[in-house]
């Protein structure tokens, strides 16, 4: 247990400025995923098929390829282009664009989900396109969507430990840091993973409560 | 108010309307009666273009309605009640009633709330307006329908099939509401299974089979004396299922519960 308090005191500080950035770079990246996931679900679902055609091959290049692949294409490859980006921009894009596509799905999902009936009752009563998205086909999908949007910010928030291999200091690379200092890889390591644990598990259990409010059909 | 002609409609290779003319007058209660699939319910929805239609006109108001039409201003003039109530489930049953006045009609959030309450309070649901629908039942879901339609002050109601999904014993609390509707001179164009109902309310009765209009007739000639042979048959089989039900001691039947009485009602037959 000694262990444990000395690391506690002597690195405990370091490793949690990490969760700053952690927390920083979900931050953005989801701000990112969220724009760039709406744009892809409006693009594949409208009439245009060159906008659709666009969208789907968005989701599948990403889908087909690895995360961190990705990353270093953004961050290493892009450099052969003298396009040199920090790495907390380069992992923030990264992230993006990965999620963009997977929420892309989600959200398209959601908005297909809600009745026909709903946008018909809506035409009936005069309302027009932009209103019935607002009023009455978004508040629908948000519900139907917030499952797998908090599953998947829990999970945004675990890849971001990817930023490691391009030297951003969150809270994997600061903990990976402190292991090879101390050699006490399966406390540091450990210890890195309660704090994961305690920042996902309440979303978990946030989402879960939020569900509740789902009104019943 | 509603007039057609030779209005057609297709569904893929199906041809669901073949060149159907209609015409429904102010203050007017038609029903349309005939076999599942003939193509009733596609005609209620061509009227407000939910179905674009493939051929024909369609007139309300005296305003045709074309690809450059206004729909939203057009189908204001023609509130619609649906077989599966399609209220909103995230609203309340006065949210759903007020949501169009205060979105469309731009009517302040205050006075559209007391409009709201006078409309559930006529529909019998003066208690249930912070009510989510998933807590009603079929019956008062779809009186909330009924009075979110009649919030746009809607000169004509398309009702299509508003009695089909709901249990026996719920039909008649939605029939006395429309009854009442029917009373004040509401212009009406109804969808029906319910016979005794059609037959009761309607000035004028369209028998509609295979996409077509067969026969048109006021409510107590094609009641009692139809013409076509086709009309007689889907009569004879109506007839059967009501005495069936009753044979089996099923009250569910609404048919048997509304004996068709007949209604003196203007002649339409002149035009």
């Amino acid at each position: 247990m000694d262990v444990y308090r000395d690391l506690v005191l002597h690195y405990l500080p370091y490793i949690l400025q990490g969760v700053t950035v952690t927390i920083r770079l979900t931050f953005f990246s989801l701000l990112l995923s969220i724009v760039l996931g709406l744009v892809g679900a409006i693009a594949r679902t409208s009439r245009s098929r060159i906008l659709r055609g666009l969208a789907t091959a968005y989701v599948e290049i990403i889908r087909g390829t690895p995360a961190l692949l990705q990353l270093f294409i953004i961050y290493f490859g892009l450099a052969n282009y003298q396009v040199r980006l920090s790495g907390m921009t380069a992992a923030i894009i990264a992230l993006g664009v990965l999620g963009g596509a997977y929420l892309s799905e989600t959200f398209r999902a959601g908005i297909e989900a809600v009745d026909r009936g709903q946008v018909e009752a809506a035409k009936s009563l005069g309302m027009r396109g932009p209103v019935i998205m607002r009023r009455i086909v978004l508040p629908q999908a948000v519900l139907i969507i917030l499952p797998p949007f908090g599953n998947f910010v829990i999970g945004l928030i675990k890849d971001t430990s990817l930023a490691l291999t391009i030297s951003v200091p969150e809270l994997m690379y600061r903990s990976y840091d402190v292991s090879s200092q101390t050699f006490r890889s399966m406390e540091v390591f450990t210890i890195a993973g309660l704090i994961y644990l305690a920042i996902c598990y309440p979303l978990s259990r946030g989402v879960k409560y939020l569900e509740r409010f789902r009104p019943p059909q | 108010m509603i007039e057609t002609v030779g209005l057609a409609k297709r569904f893929g290779t199906l041809e669901v309307l073949h060149g159907v003319d209609l015409r429904v007058d102010e203050n007017e209660k038609v029903a349309v009666i005939g076999p599942s699939g003939s193509g009733k319910s596609t005609l209620l929805r061509c009227l407000n273009w939910l179905e674009v239609p493939d051929g024909g006109r369609v007139v309300i108001d005296g305003e045709e309605i074309t690809p450059a039409s206004d729909l939203a201003r057009v189908r204001v003039k023609l509130g619609m009640v649906f077989q599966h109530f399609n209220l909103f489930p995230h609203l309340t049953a006065l949210g759903n009633v007020i949501e169009a006045p205060i979105q469309v009609l731009r009517m302040p959030r205050r006075e559209a709330e007391a409009w709201g309450r006078e409309l559930l309070r006529q529909v019998g649901l003066a208690d249930k307006a912070d009510v989510h629908p998933g807590r009603l039942s079929g019956g008062q879901k779809q009186r909330v329908a009924i009075a979110r339609a009649l919030a746009m002050r809607p000169k004509a109601l398309l009702l299509d099939e508003v009695t089909s999904a709901l249990d026996p014993e719920l039909v008649g609390e939605v029939l006395s509401v429309l009854r009442r509707l029917a009373r004040e001179g509401m212009t009406m164009l109804i969808v029906t299974h319910e016979m005794g109902f059609a037959r009761e309310v309607a000035d004028r009765v369209v028998f509609m089979d295979e996409g077509r209009v067969v026969e048109v007739g006021r409510s107590e000639q094609i009641f009692t004396q139809p013409r076509s042979p086709r009309l007689q048959k889907f009569l004879r089989a109506v007839i059967e299922r009501v005495v069936m039900d009753e044979a089996l001691g099923d009250e569910g039947s609404p048919a048997s519960r509304e004996p068709g009485a007949p209604r003196t009602s203007p002649d339409h037959s002149k035009r």
